[in-house]
């Protein structure tokens, strides 16, 4: 009986044990990427953007991209931005949005990831910018992109060619 | 059509009427008045239900008042081998013409508000056949001809390409829809190009009748395009 016991609390403890040791390497911050997808090709360009979303489970950056080179000869990440137009009638409309400011498309060196928090690359906002795709995207082809963040952490992640985003 | 919820009401209000006769007097004059109206109500909200329920009636586009005039501007058409007179920025009576300034090399913006807009024809069906496009090259140099009507033809059969070298000309065309765009030749060779990204919708008297700023959206387009195609088939 008593060997019993102890042999259990022994057990116990080992599972205990285990299960500390386990959270010692969930320390390494862990990336998610979903819903990866890229726009399919208008003729005539050679130009792609891959939208994603990204959550790190620690306080991280976006600070690169890279996808195979039989894809695309370069990789950027950028991001839409309005640039402010002299002579802006400033209207508003029901859709709550102004326009009359120029957006203008630029690269950044990195997006923030604050822990926890999903960020979106889509349309309008930030996308991993193909350069030099070797051949027209087509709705349904699939391609590895990897990601790399600040924090040296890399991740690799399927995108499928879209005609039109996701819902 | 959904079926009329005036006549409804007014049927079961007849029913009740009927058989008000079988009970006491005060309790029929009071029941009488509730059912009455009930039914007014109801069948005011049957009215207004039936009446809106069939097509979306707020414009989620911008509208400007008062609205802009661009029926006067015109550009090259290069939609045809050969080009053919000079486009003009109105509809075709009956139709709606849908202008957008964009670019080719444009990865984002540009394929985003073409595949947006042939989402919401599809969505609208037979109806959209009377949306026409307008695409304006804001990039003349490197979008050429050719490379127009084989970047818009990839997102529809039913447009027109307009392109001209000539700034001044096309700085007019922008203005007339208070629209903007800077193209800059970086000196490392790449180009930089900005541009007000929005998309008009022009009626046959070259009125534009509303602008969707960028993110819009395919279910904010078709919202739109319902409604101004509606009131074309109701002079």
């Amino acid at each position: 009986m008593i060997t019993r016991r102890i042999l259990l609390a022994a057990a116990a403890s080992t599972l205990v044990l285990a299960a500390c040791s386990n959270s010692d390497k969930e320390a390494t911050p862990k990336v998610t990427v979903e819903n990866v997808w890229a726009r399919q090709s208008p003729m005539a360009t050679d130009l792609g953007a891959v939208y994603l979303d990204i959550t790190s489970s620690a306080d991280d950056t976006l600070t690169g991209a890279s996808v195979p080179a039989s894809i695309a000869r370069t990789v950027e990440i950028h991001e839409m931005a309005m640039v402010s137009n002299m002579g802006d009638s400033g209207m508003m409309g029901d859709s709550g949005m102004s326009s009359g400011g120029e957006m203008v498309m630029r690269e950044v060196d990195k997006i923030d990831l604050p822990a926890g928090t999903t960020v979106s690359l889509k349309p309008g906002g930030y996308h991993v910018m193909l350069i030099g795709l070797v051949n027209a995207l087509k709705a349904g082809d699939t391609f590895e992109v990897t990601l790399t963040l600040g924090s040296g952490t890399t991740t690799t992640a399927t995108a499928t060619v879209r005609e039109t985003a996701p819902e | 059509m959904l079926p009329n919820s005036a006549h409804v009401v007014e049927y079961v209000y007849r029913r009740r009427c009927y058989a008000a006769p079988y009970v006491q007097t005060g309790a029929v004059s009071g029941r009488y008045r509730v059912a009455s109206v009930v039914a007014a109500v109801c069948a005011l909200a049957g009215v207004v239900t039936a009446c809106g329920s069939d097509a979306p009636q707020r414009l989620i586009g911008a509208q400007r008042t008062p609205p802009v005039l661009v029926g006067g501007a015109s550009l090259p058409d290069v939609t045809e081998a050969e080009p053919g007179t000079d486009f003009t920025f109105r509809a075709e009576p009956g139709s709606l013409l849908v202008v957008y300034f964009g670019f080719t090399n444009c990865p984002d913006l540009c394929p985003t508000t073409l595949a947006d807009l042939r989402t919401a024809r599809k969505r609208i069906g037979t109806e959209a056949d009377v949306v026409d496009l307008a695409f304006v090259t804001i990039d003349p140099e490197r979008d050429t001809a050719d490379i127009l009507r084989s970047y818009v033809g990839s997102f529809t059969s039913k447009f027109h390409v307009l392109r001209t070298l000539d700034t001044d000309r096309l700085n007019a065309v922008e203005e007339a829809f208070l629209a903007s765009s800077t193209v800059t030749k970086n000196p490392d060779g790449t180009v930089s190009v900005g541009h007000t990204a929005s998309t008009y919708v022009v009626d046959s008297a070259g009125t534009v009748l509303v602008e969707w700023p960028f993110g819009i959206g395919a279910k904010g387009m078709e919202n739109d395009l319902r409604i101004l195609i509606d009131r074309l088939e109701t002079p």
